[in-house]
């Protein structure tokens, strides 16, 4: 289903809630109209009554003075067009009357009358003479004597709601009329303002459409106005800020990645080769494939690291939540490291103190010092120290392995967990490794709830310290590691 | 022929000097980028191979700096970065080719061929003096129709010399460019080698191409029939 654009929703309210507006309205002018209209006729008809009340038409006893017309005419100076008068006895009995109606077309209603005379109070009512499908509005004005409260008669004037009516019909003319070209307005204008109101957002939508991966340092244009458009407009170039970030961490991993993989291949490609042209001495094929076979191992490991990484990423590497004797492990890992360390001359030390267990994944702890301890005797050059400490803190323990190694520049420091990232290219080359080592050890820590810290000097080495919390079990759930560091 | 290889990977840099030197090129090696730079600025080459991504002054920084300093030598770049903004930044900065890592070695000699032709003016894979022709690719010299048959050092004095024609060579020049060594005292064996690939080329043609200039070298020309 194609989906109904905001703007058709926003005209579409703004009219129905007009038109409901409009009716409401209307139906209030009217009623209203025509209770005024209604009430205005009664003043008059009242005003009339009382006025013929006054004059001797109504002192006559039997209430039938002669030329009743002439006279009416002499009191208001004009013939009342419209209007018919009666006078009425106490009894109901018609007394005078105009002539412009029957007796027949309005019968006198007995009951009412006695009920005005009776009370002495004004009673209007509204007829349908016979044969006339006009109403006609009257009032029963009671006649009272000078002296007493005693009424004597009831005088009866009449009038037409011709005009009443023809003005309500006319009103409703005009609402028909103009109503449905009201809200023909009403929506085109809802139209065009939701149109001016969206615009800013049509526009950020086209931008955004056209954003991929291949533009993603373009920007939405935040419209000057601060209001809820122009945070939308922020708040989508904040995230694509974030994205950006995060594309570029991702392709410089696998920038870094393919550069690593490729640097092998070369060499095991160009060597393979270059023994393939010409007869060679078998010292020079087991040359060769000493050599390739050497690459493929360093393939081999950084394709094993990536994996734990990227399996890490995912939330599929399983982490166990043992209580593991850091002092054991480390006990274990100091022979194999001794052996390593003269090989390239150096001193390995330790002092490593009683500790509580800590909860944790044995494995990866012990990966996490090999990596620790390898960097250390990688960096550092023959005839220097390294150290392995182990103490216990209030509520964790420390792990630090110190070199006399080669340092870390201090700009490089902050980057040194990144995947792939080596602060001095061409030594580490030299030294070998995957890349990945310190990247795994940061993983392996923070999925310990534990803090890393590096203190380093260039020239005069690198101190790595490890803290990780006692009795706390370890959480399976990690963070994706690219995030972390995208948001870094 | 004399080739700089700047490359930062010890095993790359090492097969690459074992096969061009069983191609007769004379290898120089610069394990960095301000290395590199230095020795192409203090030596003459025929032909630089660069890496893009060097510790201390990566590729294309160095090869702006060369060719600021109006070092013309043809360059090709080796690299594992492959994306065209790369291969564009390259260009930009003056490289004749570009090879993306990992590369086949033939392919690279190809090319390097393809570089040097282009710079020596020639076409083709074949060197032409007079009647004298020589096919970089199988190394066969051809003199009257009668294939010589040369040692490798020998073929490759005569490339060295085919590849200048008609200009003066002198005996430092010729140890840059077709031995290893870069000393005075060598000039003797080129003496020595010179002679045999007179005996080989030269002799019994009335016109003779090798030439000494007395005191100074030797130049390939087509001079007076004795």
């Amino acid at each position: 289903m194609r989906p109904i654009s905001i703007r058709f929703k926003l005209t579409a309210w703004y009219v129905l809630v007009f038109s409901v507006v409009l009716a409401c309205f209307c139906f209030s002018i009217y009623v209203i109209l025509e209770k005024k209209l209604l009430d205005s006729v009664d003043r008059r008809l009242q005003t009339m009554a009382e006025l013929i009340s006054k004059t001797e038409l109504c002192l006559v006893p039997n209430f039938l003075p002669p030329d009743f017309e002439r006279r009416l005419n002499r009191i208001f100076g004009t013939r009342p067009v419209g209007k018919f008068v009666r006078v009425l006895d106490f009894s109901g009995e018609i007394g005078s009357r105009t002539d412009n109606l029957d007796e027949d077309q309005i019968p006198v209603n007995k009951d009412l009358v006695r009920e005005v005379i009776a009370r002495g109070e004004i009673i209007y009512e509204t007829q349908y003479p016979l044969g006339r499908d006009m109403p006609i509005r009257f009032i029963n004005f009671p006649v009272k004597s000078f002296n007493s409260k005693n009424v004597r008669g009831v005088v009866q004037v009449g009038t037409s709601l011709e005009f009443v009516r023809e003005s309500m019909r006319n009103l409703l003319i005009v609402f028909f009329a103009l109503g449905p070209s009201l809200l023909f307005v009403a929506a085109a204008v809802g139209f065009f303002l939701a149109g001016k109101a969206l615009k800013p957002i049509r526009e950020i939508a086209r931008t955004a459409r056209h954003i991929t991966v291949n533009n993603l340092q373009e920007r939405i244009t935040v419209p000057v106005a601060r209001d809820d458009i122009g945070q939308l407009a922020t708040t989508i170039n904040g995230m694509l800020d974030r994205l950006s970030l995060s594309f570029q961490k991702i392709t410089q991993f696998t920038t870094d990645a393919s550069h690593e993989l490729r640097t092998p291949l070369t060499i095991m490609r160009g060597e393979l080769e270059i023994a393939l042209r010409g007869e060679r001495s078998s010292e020079e094929y087991q040359e060769t494939l000493g050599s390739s076979l050497e690459e493929v191992e360093r393939m081999s490991k950084i394709v094993n690291d990536l994996l734990f990484l990227s399996k890490s990423d995912m939330g599929q590497e399983e982490l166990h939540s043992d209580p593991v004797d850091l002092r054991a492990l480390l006990l274990n890992l100091l022979p194999y490291f001794k052996l390593l360390a003269e090989e390239h001359r150096l001193e390995l030390e330790s002092s490593l103190a009683e500790v509580n267990s800590i909860y944790g994944d044995q494995l990866k702890l012990r990966q996490m010092v090999i990596n620790l301890l390898s960097n250390a005797i990688r960096y550092t050059p023959a005839g220097g120290h390294v150290n392995l400490g182990l103490k216990n803190l209030d509520d964790g323990v420390e792990i630090m392995v110190a070199d006399t190694g080669i340092g870390i520049p201090e700009e490089a420091v902050p980057r040194i967990f990144d995947r792939f990232y080596r602060a001095d290219k061409a030594r580490s080359r030299q030294f070998g490794g995957s890349g990945l080592g310190l990247s795994i050890v940061k993983w392996i820590v923070d999925a310990h709830h534990g803090v890393i810290k590096v203190d380093s000097v260039v020239g005069e080495g690198s101190v790595f310290r490890v803290f990780l919390p006692g009795g706390l079990p370890v959480n399976g759930e990690q963070k994706p590691f690219l995030v972390e560091t995208a948001q870094r | 022929m004399k080739v700089l290889v700047v490359e930062d990977e010890q095993k790359v840099a090492n097969f690459l000097q074992k096969g061009l030197k069983e191609e007769q090129f004379v290898v120089d090696v610069a394990g960095d980028g301000p290395d590199g730079e230095r020795m192409a600025l203090e030596n003459e080459y025929d032909l630089i191979l660069l890496d893009v991504m060097l510790p201390g002054k990566d590729g294309v920084q160095v090869l702006e700096e060369l060719r600021t300093r109006k070092v013309e030598t043809p360059v090709i770049m080796l690299t594992a970065k492959d994306m065209v903004v790369d291969k564009l930044k390259g260009f930009e900065a003056g490289c004749d080719d570009y090879l993306a890592k990992p590369f086949s070695f033939e392919e690279l000699l190809a090319r390097i061929r393809a570089v040097l032709r282009r710079r020596s003016g020639t076409t083709g894979n074949v060197l032409n003096f007079a009647d004298l022709t020589l096919d970089l690719i199988s190394h066969k010299v051809i003199r009257g129709g009668n294939e010589i048959e040369l040692t490798a050092k020998e073929y490759a004095l005569m490339e060295y010399l085919m590849r200048n024609p008609n200009r003066v060579l002198t005996r430092t020049m010729i140890t840059q460019h077709v031995w290893d060594y870069n000393f005075d005292s060598f000039t003797n064996v080129i003496d020595v080698y010179v002679n045999y690939l007179r005996n080989k080329v030269d002799r019994g043609f009335p016109q003779k191409l090798i030439h000494t200039v007395r005191g100074v070298g030797y130049i390939l020309k087509e001079g007076d029939k004795k």
